[in-house]
């Protein structure tokens, strides 16, 4: 029988037997409730019924703090005014993000990444009241009168942080995949080990292999189980997008994900599946060199400590400076998954620096199989005591 | 026909396999005999690609065994083991698929053997749920559904009752009917010198006897002797003569060449003779000449 058919067949099992089990379909259910339940409480208690925070600074006309908190008001927003001594005093606050926007000389706004529609109007009204009470006060003119001689004034803007918003999207997007693909790995990478010792403790195994050759049974287990796991993270995904699409919230809104195309879209998603397939396999040949389940846990976490650097290399590549190691890095294969996208969404990499990566992954996932098969059928047999990896491997047992 | 020819295997210092050759007729069912860790389980792994011999052949109708000719073998393994939570249809029908049947087939194959073997009313039944002796009846199944040519069964009636050793008795007779070559290791001698035509005793590693039972006796080159006089064991004063004692009963193994009436002569000169059996040997008896006991 071909390769292809035992697959299938092995991978279909894992499916029914698996997404029939209470304890499948109650964490897939639970998880998703739990998190989309989160999303919705964090945004109900707390961010939203934060007011806005805004500074004065350098010279400012008398009163203008009342009249920003008038013209708030009048708006139905929620503000707090602070007025800074100086000019410099008042960036700061917005550069250590106090204040989320600061009004200087009466003329300049400054923000980090660019003033909302709502604080621009806010200012810009409140000056323009400001200036023609004091004009009108000075000159002793009713408001008519002030209004047929004062020209309503528009303010300039600065912004303090001068990183592109759309890299910040891209990064934020590219580490989220990231992320996901983590907590994944972490979930579902352990499902693949325990059912690879499964069979060795129940010792079906030995039926098994006088029928399929190993290489057949690791894909088929892996492929099986990682279906499932991609539902799953489907699921929990789809429940996160609804519930932060059924709230409003300022967390999102600072993220523009409309610079991203459906393209990048796709190539997160499949440096998503292989990733986690790859890891699924890094933890089927861990589950191949143990024969009890118990002796897994000795070993679970070392695809973990080898994930982990990938995060560094990400977090100080964030917002786009891309930096000579972190491109290093994205052709380590343990790395790529984590790495590359990061590089691809910001436009760091070129087509053959993405296509010789993924060259990279495939080879050690070809590399990794052949590997666990030999270790798993060299083990397998071997009943009693624990069995060295090398000879498994050697087929010291086979 | 299954062929086992000079095949070795050592795991570092200790010899598992030397030299092992057995031949596995069509229509045949062959007793597999040994000591424990004499090398039977070693050697039926050797025929599923299981265990690979460091110097031999294993060939099959002449020519090596790949996966598709193992496709039409079905094997029983010593360690028994099946999914515990799964249904025992379901399960058969996987094993089957697995064997590279259709799931039609495979389905309606696992339903004629359960009602054969009694199961039908745990068709729907988890593994788990079900005696000791009927999972071994399903792990019996599993190597039988999908009607291989060649049947390998590791201590097959190990933890039977008689009434299930006396259907696989009778599974292994209709397969064996249907010109299957069928190999089976078994301690149990008087159930395999009821069931097997041939038989193969493996002892350190090589096959030291191997042909058919029947011939195996007459061309042994001892006969087994029983005689009681005044109804106390017997034995001649003949040259060669092993005294046997089993169980409490004891017999004399004496040379071939020695004819009866000599043996009646001697027993009669003794005294009364209460009982005298003069006869080929038994299995038993084979088994333990050919493992030096």
């Amino acid at each position: 029988m071909s390769l292809f058919a035992d697959i299938r067949i092995i991978a279909l099992r894992e499916i029914v037997e698996r997404s029939r089990s209470k304890v499948f379909r109650f964490a897939t259910v639970g998880i998703a409730l739990v998190v989309a339940g989160g999303i919705v409480a964090l945004s109900l208690f707390s961010g939203s019924s934060e007011p806005l925070a805004i500074g004065l600074g350098g010279e400012v006309f008398d009163g203008l703090e009342d009249d920003v908190a008038m013209v708030a008001e009048g708006l139905g927003e929620q503000v707090r005014v602070v007025s800074y001594p100086s000019a410099g005093s008042a960036e700061n606050a917005v550069r250590d993000k106090i204040i989320a926007v600061a009004l200087i000389d009466n003329v300049t706004i400054v923000t980090n990444s660019g003033p909302s529609a709502t604080e621009t109007v806010i200012l810009t009204t409140a000056v323009n009241v400001a200036g023609r009470r004091i004009v009108g006060e000075q000159l002793g003119l009713n408001p008519d009168e002030i209004a047929a001689i004062v020209q309503p004034v528009s303010l300039e803007s600065e912004e303090l942080d001068q990183s592109d918003p759309d890299e910040l999207a891209k990064s934020a997007v590219a580490y989220a995949s990231g992320l996901l693909l983590f907590v994944s790995i972490m979930m579902f990478g352990q499902f693949v080990a325990y059912g690879i010792v499964e069979e060795k403790q129940n010792r079906v195994v030995e039926v098994l292999l006088s029928r399929v050759d190993s290489t057949s049974l690791l894909v088929g287990k892996v492929v099986g189980i990682g279906l499932l796991g991609l539902f799953q993270v489907a699921v929990i995904v789809t429940a996160v997008v609804l519930a932060t699409s059924l709230v409003p919230s300022n967390a999102f809104a600072e993220i523009d994900l409309s610079v991203i195309n459906v393209g990048i879209y796709v190539s997160l998603l499949g440096w998503y599946i292989l990733g986690f397939l790859m890891f699924s396999f890094v933890y089927a040949a861990f589950g191949a060199t143990v024969s009890r389940l118990e002796d897994l846990q000795s070993v679970a976490f070392i695809p973990v400590m080898l994930i982990m650097p990938a995060y560094l290399l990400v977090t100080i590549s964030l917002g786009g400076n891309i930096s000579a190691l972190t491109r290093a890095g994205s052709f380590f294969p343990f790395w790529a998954p984590i790495v590359m996208p990061l590089r691809v969404v910001t436009g760091d990499a070129a087509l053959w620096e993405v296509v010789l990566s993924i060259a990279f992954v495939l080879v050690t996932i070809w590399l990794i199989v052949r590997f666990a098969a030999r270790v798993y059928k060299g083990a397998a047999l071997r009943t009693g005591g624990k069995v060295k990896i090398t000879e498994a491997y050697r087929g010291d047992g086979v | 026909m299954l062929s086992v020819r000079n095949i070795s295997k050592r795991y570092g210092d200790v010899v598992a396999l030397r030299e092992a050759s057995f031949d596995v007729s069509e229509g045949r069912i062959v007793g597999f005999l040994g000591r424990n860790g004499a090398g039977k389980t070693t050697t039926m792994r050797t025929v599923f690609g299981l265990v690979h011999p460091d110097t031999g052949t294993v060939t099959y109708r002449g020519a090596p065994i790949d996966a598709a000719t193992r496709t039409r073998f079905g094997y029983m393994p010593e360690e028994r083991g099946l999914y515990l939570r799964m249904k025992v249809h379901e399960q058969l029908v996987y094993f089957g698929r697995l064997s590279g049947m259709e799931t039609s087939d495979a389905s309606a194959a696992a339903d004629r053997w359960l009602e054969e073997l009694g199961l039908t009313d745990r068709r729907d039944a988890k593994l788990e749920n079900l005696s000791h002796g009927n999972q071994q009846r399903v792990q019996l199944i599993t190597a039988i559904l999908h009607d291989p040519d060649v049947l390998v069964l590791d201590e097959p009636f190990a933890g039977l009752d008689p009434i299930g050793v006396a259907s696989l008795s009778g599974v292994l007779r209709q397969f064996a009917a249907k010109g299957a070559a069928i190999l089976f290791s078994s301690h149990q001698l008087d159930l395999v010198e009821d069931v097997c035509e041939d038989i193969a005793i493996i002892h350190n590693g090589s096959v030291v006897v191997e042909g058919s039972l029947d011939e195996l006796r007459d061309q042994a080159p001892y006969r087994r002797l029983e005689v009681e006089i005044n109804g106390r064991p017997w034995f001649p004063d003949i040259e060669g003569t092993v005294a046997v004692s089993d169980n409490g009963r004891s017999h004399a193994m004496v040379d071939s060449s020695v004819s009866v009436d000599t043996l009646l002569g001697l027993a009669r000169s003794a005294g009364s003779i209460t009982k005298f059996s003069f006869e080929p040997p038994g299995l038993q008896d084979l088994f333990r000449r050919a493992v030096g006991e």
